[in-house]
């Protein structure tokens, strides 16, 4: 019975989204596999590694990478990783952001097991509303993926596998709690309803507090905002014996946060952020084979977000005319139907039907003020084919066309190739296009924190148009046993034909196209090397190195090099688990490289760049029977940006700036935790 | 000191069990997660292709019973096809 629920899992996965694109299973400290199909032999196991088996350059973070770090969110999860940068958007609301090939993360499409997610409104909170601890992996392609999912995967594409409803695991808690008073609570349970396993169904449930405020570096301002978040969601899996595979779920999150001055009657940031997530996947297997099939994909989102930026009287009401007042709601759907073929070997193709709807209203007020309601579709029909010769070569080409509304017809192209000629070396190089309308407000939602005049393309949606080359060349090295030791190196490219382009000086903010560049340019470059190996059992190395030469071209700007991009970083892990691990050390030191700072900056940054920074982790995690114990440190060197916040001991100056964060803004932070896990007996 | 004399003299035994009902890797996760934490168990291995669990255990704190019960509270049924002591 399992294997045949497992064995839809695999076909669902298939109909549902590209081969490159397949899960990657990996367990609790379970060792890693590229195939679905791979034997498992359970030791000590990896907990970010590069796939193999995978067409695109892919770095899989399994669970128990996921509990590596603190990893309250999915922001934390890539503390580990060399390809991903985290960082804040601004200095006072806990937005986090990622960047990938050099790029801000809105060029990264994140999926939710093969369904689009964090798009618009709930992108620059939505890295902290995804709990780790409901995830059973992720995985991070380089580079452009399938036109499966549409091409928003501009930079590069994250998927996230949740618990499943089939683990065996009707009750899972986690708890952990911080120094600075950050609590954490997650709940997890999987049952199966049934006897024949039709019926099963996980419930995920999180909730998290900052109840303290702190302010370390004593400018007045609480270096991360007093939070309060919730969120649950409840997930289906049914399947009938004929073939039919039918998922569904939904999603609610309720997030509040306070943040910006101490005294609470002054500045102040308040966000309020309410989502409502629900999907239905369907998945038909046709033939006696089952070989090909048709699948649906539909999901739908609401997210509704308050807030305001500005000084507050003693009644503790927002001035408008101190700062600015952000309304804005969303709407919406994205619905997918494919039909699948894998009857040859040799020869696969995927072909269907996309549409992508938001809709968007938007209210700014205060000093900046902004009143729209936008509406964008995309009707998309697209088409990909397969050629796969065994293991040695790959080749997936995919074309899709989509009806921009305002923007017209868009052909975007893409083409990936794998090659193995020996077993130890994996080639890989892809290519295409990428679009997606831009939200310039919410994309760039730091530059409500700051009382500088807003100017430029606030209440449009440009549509951003880009181009991305890569190849990836690893070498699985014969050095042990395990064939966990491998070098890999890779070069990504990414070239923007249009951007909307985000231009800070010393008292305003504007935003304008690339297009209105004369002869604008912007193009990211990305140099990284990784190398892993595991010398004795239980002990892995990690070390991973990324350059990033991003460019573009701006108006009136003294050098084209992209501000507040690290220029290099590297990252050091060292993991030590003891037999059957019982006990797992883990230690990871990061190196951040310079960032150009924007030029209105330089008077507090004489050479024009921020200074490198070291970053260290280390958890110690103690196993027993159904439940682990684990304490660790973050950022233990205390390495904080210093004065994050321009002018901030006066934020009604028309030079008041939270936005420009480089570094970290806590220092040296300690947590202790908990997870109890209830196996499911006979 | 007594412990440690213990320890020296402690007979090392690996069992292989059959358990029919894995069919997945998950099963491999479940078990590993489970018998891992089994009084006496020293080192294991779950293969899913053979359907074969390889247990080495201090035969004075557990023995193959316990842990065949124990494979089968969980959902796995075994069947011993191999005993043998790896160091007396």
């Amino acid at each position: 019975m399992r294997r045949l629920v497992f064995t839809l899992a695999v076909f669902f996965s298939a109909a549902a989204s590209l081969s490159a694109q397949q899960i990657d299973t990996v367990g609790i400290y379970g060792e890693r596999q590229d195939t679905l199909n791979a034997t498992v032999v359970t030791a000590s196991g990896s907990s970010n590694f590069l796939s193999k088996g995978k067409e695109i350059r892919t770095e899989v973070i399994t669970a128990a990478g996921l509990c590596k770090m603190a990893c309250c969110n999915l922001a934390e999860s890539f503390e580990n990783s060399a390809s991903v940068t985290v960082g804040y958007s601004d200095a006072v609301t806990g937005a986090r952001q990622i960047r990938l090939l050099g790029q801000s993360g809105i060029y990264t499409q994140m999926l939710d097991e093969n369904r689009p997610v964090m798009r618009g409104l709930s992108a620059p909170w939505g890295l902290t509303f995804v709990p780790s601890q409901w995830l059973e992996s992720i995985q991070i392609a380089k580079g452009v993926t399938s036109v499966i999912n549409g091409v928003e995967s501009m930079t590069g594409q994250i998927n996230m596998e949740h618990r499943k409803p089939t683990d065996e695991k009707p009750f899972y808690l986690q708890a952990s709690v911080m120094d600075d008073s950050k609590c954490d609570v997650n709940a997890a349970s999987s049952l199966q309803l049934d006897d024949e396993g039709k019926w099963s169904t996980v419930i995920l449930a999180h909730g998290d507090a900052n109840f303290a405020g702190m302010d370390h570096n004593a400018d007045g301002f609480l270096d991360d905002p007093m939070s309060r978040n919730i969120a649950l969601s409840n997930r289906w899996l049914y399947y009938d014996p004929s073939g039919l595979q039918v998922r569904f779920g939904v999603r609610g999150i309720l997030d509040g946060r306070s943040g910006g001055q101490l005294d609470r009657d002054k500045w102040r940031a308040d966000i309020r952020n309410k989502d409502i997530n629900a999907y239905v996947k369907v998945g038909l297997p046709i033939g006696d084979d089952q070989a090909r099939s048709v699948a649906l994909v539909a999901d739908y989102t609401f997210h509704n977000l308050e807030s305001d930026y500005g000084m507050h009287d003693a009644s503790k009401s927002f001035i408008p005319s101190s700062g600015r007042e952000y309304d804005a709601s969303q709407n919406s759907a994205f619905v997918n139907l494919l039909y699948q073929d894998n009857t040859d070997d040799r020869h696969h193709y995927t072909i269907g039907l996309s549409n992508t709807f938001d809709a968007y209203r938007e209210n700014l007020s205060g000093l900046t003020a902004v009143n729209s309601v936008s509406r964008m579709n995309i009707l998309g029909a697209f088409g990909e084919y397969t050629f796969r010769k065994d293991d040695v070569f790959t080749a997936i080409v995919g074309l899709r066309a989509d009806w921009y509304n305002g923007e017209g017809l868009k052909m975007s192209p893409r083409l990936t190739l794998k090659y193995m000629p020996i077993e130890q070396i994996v080639l890989r190089a892809n290519a295409g296009r990428g679009l997606r309308y831009s939200c310039p407000i919410i994309d760039n939602i730091g530059i409500l924190s700051t009382t500088k005049h807003l100017g430029g393309v606030l209440d449009e949606h440009p549509l951003e148009d880009s181009w991305t080359f890569g190849a990836n060349a690893t070498w699985y090295l014969p050095f042990d046993k395990s064939g966990k030791t491998y070098l890999s190196l890779d070069y990504f490219y990414t070239s923007f034909a249009e951007q909307l382009i985000v231009d800070n000086s010393s008292t305003s903010i504007s935003l304008y196209k690339l297009s209105d560049v004369e002869g604008g340019y912007s193009y990211t470059g990305n140099l990284q090397a990784d190398f892993s190996t595991e010398p004795v059992r239980g002990l892995t190395f990690t070390l991973t190195g990324r350059f990033t030469d991003a460019r573009q071209k701006r108006f009136d700007a003294m050098s084209d090099i992209k501000p507040m991009t690290s220029l290099y970083k590297a990252v050091f892990n060292v993991q030590y688990a003891t037999n059957l691990n019982k006990w797992i050390f883990d230690f990871t030191a990061s190196l951040n490289g310079p960032q150009k700072v924007w030029d209105f900056m330089s008077e507090m940054y004489s050479t024009g760049y921020t200074p490198i920074y070291p970053l260290l982790y280390a958890q110690v995690t103690k196993r027993f029977k159904g439940f682990d114990v684990y304490v660790g440190g973050e950022n233990l060197t205390g390495f904080t940006q210093k004065n994050p916040i321009i002018m901030a001991s006066d934020p009604g100056d028309s030079r008041f700036d939270a936005s420009c964060v480089w570094g970290p803004l806590m220092g040296a932070k300690f947590y202790a935790g908990i997870r109890l896990t209830i196996w499911k007996t006979k | 000191m007594k412990n440690l004399f213990f320890v020296v003299l402690a007979t090392l035994i690996q069992v292989v069990f059959f358990c029919p009902d894995i069919d997945c890797p998950h099963c491999s996760k479940k078990i590993y997660e489970n018998i891992a934490f089994e009084k006496g168990v020293k080192d294991l291995s779950v293969e899913v292709d053979s359907r074969q669990v390889t247990v080495k255990f201090n035969a004075a704190k557990t023995d193959t019973l316990a842990l065949g019960k124990a494979l089968a509270k969980i959902g796995y049924p075994a069947q011993v096809v191999e005993y043998r002591e790896v160091r007396k």
